[in-house]
């Protein structure tokens, strides 16, 4: 099953499938390391409900919901 | 290699942040740093003079950044130095690549970006003795061999393994062995065709620069060599992209082909052991983030950092003025009553302590923010605030800036560099001067302290004058806010943010670390706000003191005009109409248009103004006791409640800060902005008095 990353649970985690559309922001999310096939776990989500925390491969990334929509996860 | 001073290799320490880059370049110069000013460039450099073996190398520090793409100024400035596009600065001879051991491979991609940049590198793989605690073993005679160049694992903060480093920079910089690692076929294709086209119409271009240019379309580099080589440029790299891309960015092409080459190395380098003991750092983690228990942290922590920046440095502020003080009444009473003595007492050790005064609170600020950085608190601070930021057009990263600038704009809006979208950087940077700074205490309190009354309210528990404190503090925040939401509608806010933060493990900050890294940065204020509020002060000493008395017969020393007779005195009457709708009489109006350099200037301007009044009564001591008893030539009181808060709003929104306006200058670029920020914030202090002084004067009277 895949969903978005922003649809993620707090403690769900999943592997990077792609990306919705490609464009300069998901350029710079590979850069820091968000690309296929890639591990992510949601640690937690802001008491305000956004931004998320995730952990990318073995170290710590916050991003906005609206950012983390764009990459698609396989459960 | 030569020892001249002006020769001296060049060499450069490049990282992701958080990889304690700053921390080994500390450990390798020590005190021997120092901030440049390239001309052309926005941004400071640290750079410092590091010995290695019988070499002495020029060591310079640029920004962190995760990627060659630069996007943020602090990113620009990394590319540009690393591409020898600094002026002043030559092209470095080495770099050394920072990289933290236990986050391999995302610290790999920046490193393999630079190891294409054709010069000598030697890999730090910092944080070394981090390893065993997170359950990696790293095979570092493997990284070498994959990597081409030589790997040495060190301890920035525990000082271990920076002999073995300068060593490897010593032998490397004889050697000039350039590594030989490409990661991409595709871009190499690319590149060679690029080459050999641009070099057979006789071009030949830095091959890092061109490198950049190719994959990061429209980047800083980019746009360079188009508006270098224009058409013949444009052409050819659009021909090239699109002929390896097939419509994807050649960048994210990069960003494929250097992970995957990084995954498969690592498979024979890196073995995570995922058994971990107990950890001290989770436990505060998982408190930290609790929602309830986090937020109330977060409070108690900025409380304190609050408490400690205004209560811990009121008697060395004291102390501080008290000395200038006496200081400056000994070198008058040495030199004498003349040009000379005035000049020393008042125009430079007045300068110069005006200056000083604010160092208590900017380094309590300071050595707080970088425990707080050192730590990784400073990100769970940006997660957290993010969300009310925004509600203000601004981000999680704006949070520190606007922090800093409760004591001093100028640090709070340097600190935007790290902010990536440019939009949310110009938000910041104007907000930032209403947060009330350290110089707009002296006036409160004098003024809260001669015309408030000390009621208690609310059955006691709270001060009227602390309340009003309060509502100047909440003035500055609403004003900043109000501007930043404006800002962010003007420039339309789009639905994707670009907030892309680390959360770095939590970390025992160092004390070498943490004294070093708030030597260089008090440096840099110093430097900073120093050199402007000095040469003011001077110029106003000069409007203040000419034209000098000759004919004065009674004082053949003291030439020195009546305050209402010298240059300032003349402005101050003829602009004064200007602002007897605000209650000022030409006094105030000669006490703030001193202070147009730096607020806190008021305060020794009143004193002067009202001391060197020949009708002032002698009995009258304090300088609150004086203004408290000024009238206007018909008998009324100038300071009138309406009069007091009109004045006080006006110092919480006007831009009386020279050192700010250069700042917003030098960080937007363009005295455009910088005049909007004067004339926007000074207006809005303006009509503030004005409305408050003929509201309240018409209730009254």
């Amino acid at each position: 099953m895949s969903l978005p990353l922003s649809e993620l649970a707090v403690g769900q985690s999943g592997v990077v499938l792609g990306f919705r559309y490609e464009d300069s922001m998901t350029d710079r999310l590979m850069q820091l390391g968000i690309i296929e096939g890639v591990e992510i776990k949601v640690i937690r989500v802001a008491p305000s409900g956004d931004p998320i925390e995730l952990n990318i491969a073995g170290y710590g990334l916050s991003m906005r919901k609206a950012d983390a929509e764009i990459v698609l996860i396989q459960l | 290699m030569n020892m001249n001073k002006n020769s001296r290799p060049v060499v450069v320490t490049i990282g992701n942040p958080n990889t304690g880059k700053s921390t080994l370049f500390n450990a390798l110069t020590g005190l021997r740093q120092q901030v440049s000013n390239f001309p052309g460039v926005t941004v400071e450099q640290v750079s410092g003079t590091a010995k290695v073996g019988h070499t002495e190398v020029t060591l310079v520090d640029v920004p962190g950044t995760y990627s060659l793409t630069a996007q943020s100024p602090d990113e620009i400035i990394a590319v540009d130095v690393l591409e020898g596009n600094i002026a002043g600065l030559s092209r470095p001879d080495l770099a050394i690549i920072v990289v933290d051991a236990t986050n391999l491979r995302r610290n790999l991609f920046l490193a393999t970006q630079v190891l294409e940049a054709e010069m000598p590198v030697v890999v730090a793989l910092n944080m070394a003795d981090r390893l065993e605690t997170c359950g990696i073993t790293i095979n570092v005679h493997e990284l070498e061999h994959e990597l081409g160049v030589k790997v040495v694992p060190v301890s920035a903060a525990k000082g271990i393994g920076i002999d073995e480093l300068r060593a490897e920079i010593e032998s490397s910089l004889i050697s000039k062995h350039v590594p030989s690692l490409k990661v991409s076929p595709k871009i190499e294709l690319a590149m060679t065709e690029l080459v050999s086209e641009l070099s057979a119409r006789n071009i030949s271009v830095n091959n890092i620069e061109l490198r950049r240019a190719f994959i990061d379309k429209d980047s800083h580099a980019d746009k360079r060599l188009t508006k270098r080589y224009g058409e013949l440029f444009t052409s050819e790299t659009l021909r090239l992209r699109n002929l390896i891309g097939n419509g994807r960015s050649i960048a994210a092409i990069e960003a494929r082909d250097r992970y995957s080459w990084i995954n498969s190395i690592l498979k024979n380098i890196e073995s995570i052991n995922s058994i971990q003991g107990p950890n001290i750092f989770r436990l505060i983690d998982r408190a930290f983030n609790h929602p309830l228990v986090g937020s109330l942290l977060f409070i108690l922590i900025m409380g304190a950092v609050f408490q400690a920046v205004f209560a811990w440095s009121g008697p060395l502020i004291d102390g501080i003025s008290d000395f200038t003080g006496w200081l400056s009444e000994r070198a008058e009473h040495i030199i004498g009553p003349g040009l000379l003595g005035s000049f020393v007492s008042n125009g430079v050790i007045g300068g110069v302590g005006s200056v000083i005064v604010f160092l208590p609170q900017i380094l309590i600020l300071f050595a707080f923010i970088i425990v707080l950085e050192d730590s990784g608190y400073i990100s769970r601070a940006a997660f957290l605030m993010d969300k009310l930021m925004r509600g203000m057009g601004l981000s999680g990263q704006s949070f520190i800036p606007m922090l800093s600038s409760f004591a001093c704009a100028v640090p709070g809006i340097m600190g935007t560099r790290i902010i990536a979208d440019k939009h949310d950087r110009l938000a910041t940077i104007l907000a930032a001067p209403f947060m009330t700074c350290a110089a707009r205490l002296p006036i409160y309190s004098l003024l809260i302290g001669a015309f408030i009354p000390n009621h208690h309210i609310f059955g006691g528990i709270i001060y009227l004058q602390g309340l009003v404190l309060l509502g100047l503090y909440l003035l500055g925040i609403i004003g900043g806010g109000l501007t930043a939401w404006l800002i962010s509608r003007i420039f339309w806010n789009r639905a994707k943010s670009g907030f892309l933060l680390e959360m770095p493990p939590y970390r025992l900050p160092s004390f070498r670390s943490v004294s070093l890294k708030l030597w260089s940065r008090a440096t840099t204020f110093l430097k900073r706000a120093g050199t402007v509020i000095f040469t003011i002060s001077l110029v106003i000493w000069l409007l203040a003191s000419f034209p000098q008395n000759t004919q004065d017969t009674e004082n053949i020393h003291d030439h020195t005009p009546p305050l209402s007779d010298s240059y300032l005195g003349k402005m101050s009457r003829t602009v004064a109409p200007l602002f007897a709708p605000l209650g000022w009489d030409w006094k105030v109006t000669a006490a703030v248009i001193a202070s147009f350099p730096a607020r806190e200037v008021v305060i020794a301007a009143l004193g002067t103004i009202y001391a060197v009044d020949t009708e002032a009564d002698e009995e009258l001591i304090t300088l609150s006791e004086k203004i408290q008893a000024e009238t206007h030539a018909d008998g009324r009181p100038v300071y009138t409640m309406p009069m007091v808060l009109g004045l006080l709003i006006f110092y919480a929104l006007c831009l009386q800060c020279m050192a700010t306006v250069a700042v917003i200058k030098k960080e937007t670029g363009s005295w455009g902005w910088a005049s909007f920020s004067w004339v926007y914030m000074t207006g809005l202090g303006y009509f503030g008095a004005l409305i408050i002084y003929q509201i309240g004067s018409s209730n009254l009277l």
